[in-house]
C-alpha cells in the first residue's frame, strides 16, 4: 500500500525543497529540448520565494509520509489573471513520478480555483509529447505553438471550466473501462453512444472537473483509475466529454 | 541644445513622442503602457541610465513605453498568451559568450519570438569565436545587472555587440524586456538599431524547429 499523500498550500519555508524538486523534475524536459536554460531550471530561490508570497499565485505542494517524517515530492502553481488561471511549474520528484501525484496537484488547483476563473491555461515543451497527452487527459486542448525566450518550441494548452449552464450541466461524461492499449472510440461514436465497454454515463455537475466527474461516475473501486484520453464533441451548446479510464 | 525664443505665451510642456507613443500603446491594448521615463521605478537601473543618456534617442522625445506585468507570467509563452501579444510582436534578447585568446567575449542577439537566434552560425561568426554558449544565470546577472528572465538589449554593458535581426527592426511596435521580470518595454523595433553597438543583420533568427 502506498503511503498517504498530503496536499497543502506552500509556505515560504518550502521554497528550498520546491526548487530542488523542480530542478530534478525538469531535467528530462531539458534533455528533450537540448537546453539546460528552460525557465523552470533557471528560476532562483529568490524567485520561488517571490511566487510563494505573491498574492495572485496559488502554490501547492505534495508530501509523502516517510520513515523520517514528511517528504516534499511535488509542487504546482496557478496564477490568476483576468479571470484565467495560469498553471505552471508542475513538478514531481523523479522517483515517484507517474504515481498520480501530479494529477492530484493539478486536480486540487482545478477544484480550488475553478469556481473563480473562466478557464485554465498553461504552456509546456513542444517536444514533451508525454506532457501533451497527460494534460489532454486532464481536459486541456492544444491552443497554439510558439517558442520560449531561447527559441525552444512551446505548446500552449487551455481547458475551459464548464459551468454557467443549469445544474446539472448539459454535458455528458462517458467513462469506459478499457485496456491501456485497447481500442479508443472516435468522437463521433462518443456522441452517439452507448459504447462497447461503457462503464457509466452521466451529467457533469456545476463547478466539477471532468476528472472528478469521471471518478464519481465510475464509483468505488475506481480510485486508481487513470484517464487515458479526452474527447470533446457535439456542438458548443451541448458538449459531450469522454474520458477513457483503465482499471489497474 | 538651443534655447527656445521668448514668446508671448508660456512654452508648452514637453510631451514625449506623442504620436508614436500613442501608436505603440494602441498595438498592445492588454498592456497598460506608459512613457517609461514617467515610471523609472519599473525598469532595471542600467536600462534607466541608458534611456536617460539617450541610447534610444533624445530623452525629451522618447517613444519608449513601459508596462508593469505579473512576474509570475513573465515566461515568454505565458506572457504572450496572457497579455495578447502576438509572438511576431515580441522580441527576445539572448546573451551569449565565447572565448578568444583567453578573453571572454559577450554579445546579445535580439530576435522575434517566432524564431530562435542562430547562435552557432551568424552570432558565432560575428563574435569571431570558436564556440558560443548561452550565458549562465549567475554570470549573466552579474555582468548585466538585470534579472535573468528580463534581459533587454537596452543598457547592456558598454562594448557588447547587440545583434538585431532585421525582422525585429521591420516589425513595428514590439515588446522587449525591461531588465526586470515585472515589466516590459514597448518600442518601435527599428529604434533598437540606434543602440550604440547595434548591428542589424538579416537571417539572425531562424524559424523555430517544428515539434515532432
Amino acid at each position: 500500500m502506498s503511503p498517504p499523500l498530503l496536499l497543502r498550500a506552500a509556505d515560504p519555508a518550502d521554497a528550498g525543497e520546491i526548487l530542488t524538486v523542480q530542478r530534478a523534475a525538469f531535467v528530462t524536459e531539458a534533455q528533450a529540448h537540448d537546453t539546460p536554460h528552460l525557465p523552470p531550471l533557471v528560476e532562483t530561490l529568490t524567485e520561488v520565494r517571490a511566487a510563494l508570497t505573491d498574492g495572485g499565485t496559488r502554490v501547492l505542494v505534495a508530501e509523502l509520509a516517510g520513515p523520517r517524517g514528511g517528504r516534499l515530492v511535488g509542487a504546482a502553481r496557478c496564477t490568476v489573471r483576468d479571470g484565467r488561471g495560469w498553471i505552471g511549474r508542475v513538478a514531481v520528484a523523479p522517483d515517484v513520478a507517474g504515481t498520480g501525484i501530479g494529477s492530484a496537484l493539478l486536480q486540487r488547483l482545478h477544484d480550488d480555483l475553478g469556481p473563480s476563473v473562466t478557464g485554465f491555461s498553461l504552456w509546456t515543451g513542444g517536444r514533451s509529447t508525454g506532457n501533451h497527452a497527460w494534460y489532454a487527459g486532464h481536459g486541456y486542448l492544444v491552443t497554439g505553438r510558439t517558442a520560449d525566450h531561447l527559441g525552444v518550441p512551446v505548446v500552449t494548452m487551455a481547458r475551459p471550466v464548464l459551468r454557467g449552464a443549469p445544474d446539472p450541466l448539459a454535458s455528458v461524461v462517458v467513462v469506459l473501462s478499457a485496456a491501456p492499449d485497447g481500442p479508443r472510440p472516435d468522437p463521433g461514436e462518443v456522441a452517439a453512444g452507448p459504447l462497447p465497454g461503457e462503464l457509466a454515463r452521466g451529467a457533469l455537475r456545476h463547478g466539477e472537473s471532468l476528472r472528478t466527474a469521471a471518478l464519481r461516475l465510475a464509483g468505488p473501486g475506481a480510485a486508481f483509475v487513470r484517464p487515458l484520453a479526452y474527447y470533446r464533441t457535439g456542438g458548443d451548446d451541448t458538449p459531450v466529454l469522454a474520458t477513457v479510464l483503465v482499471r489497474p | 541644445m538651443t534655447a527656445e525664443p521668448a514668446g508671448p505665451s508660456p512654452a508648452p510642456a514637453p510631451v514625449r513622442g506623442t504620436v508614436l507613443a500613442t501608436v505603440l500603446a494602441a498595438a498592445f491594448p492588454a498592456l497598460d503602457a506608459v512613457p517609461v521615463l514617467d515610471r523609472p521605478d519599473l525598469v532595471a537601473e542600467p536600462v534607466l541610465q541608458a534611456l536617460r543618456r539617450g541610447d534610444l534617442g533624445d530623452p525629451a522625445h522618447l517613444a519608449v513605453l513601459v508596462a508593469a506585468i505579473d512576474p509570475a507570467l513573465a515566461d515568454t509563452a505565458a506572457f504572450c498568451a496572457a497579455y495578447d501579444v502576438p509572438a511576431e510582436r515580441s522580441a527576445n534578447c539572448v546573451v551569449v559568450s565565447g572565448r578568444r585568446e583567453g578573453e571572454v567575449r559577450w554579445a546579445a542577439a535580439v530576435v522575434l519570438a517566432t524564431t530562435r537566434a542562430d547562435v552557432n552560425g551568424a552570432v558565432r561568426r560575428r563574435m569571431d569565436v570558436r564556440k558560443v554558449s548561452f550565458g549562465g544565470h549567475d554570470e549573466t546577472v552579474a555582468a548585466t545587472a538585470m534579472e535573468y528572465g528580463g534581459i533587454t538589449p537596452v543598457g547592456l554593458p558598454a562594448g557588447w555587440p547587440v545583434l538585431v535581426d532585421s525582422a525585429v527592426a521591420a516589425a513595428g511596435p514590439v515588446v522587449i524586456g525591461s531588465g526586470v521580470r515585472g515589466s516590459k518595454l514597448v518600442l518601435d523595433g527599428a529604434s533598437l538599431g540606434a543602440l550604440p553597438t547595434a548591428e542589424v543583420l538579416d537571417g539572425l533568427g531562424r524559424p523555430v524547429p517544428a515539434a515532432p
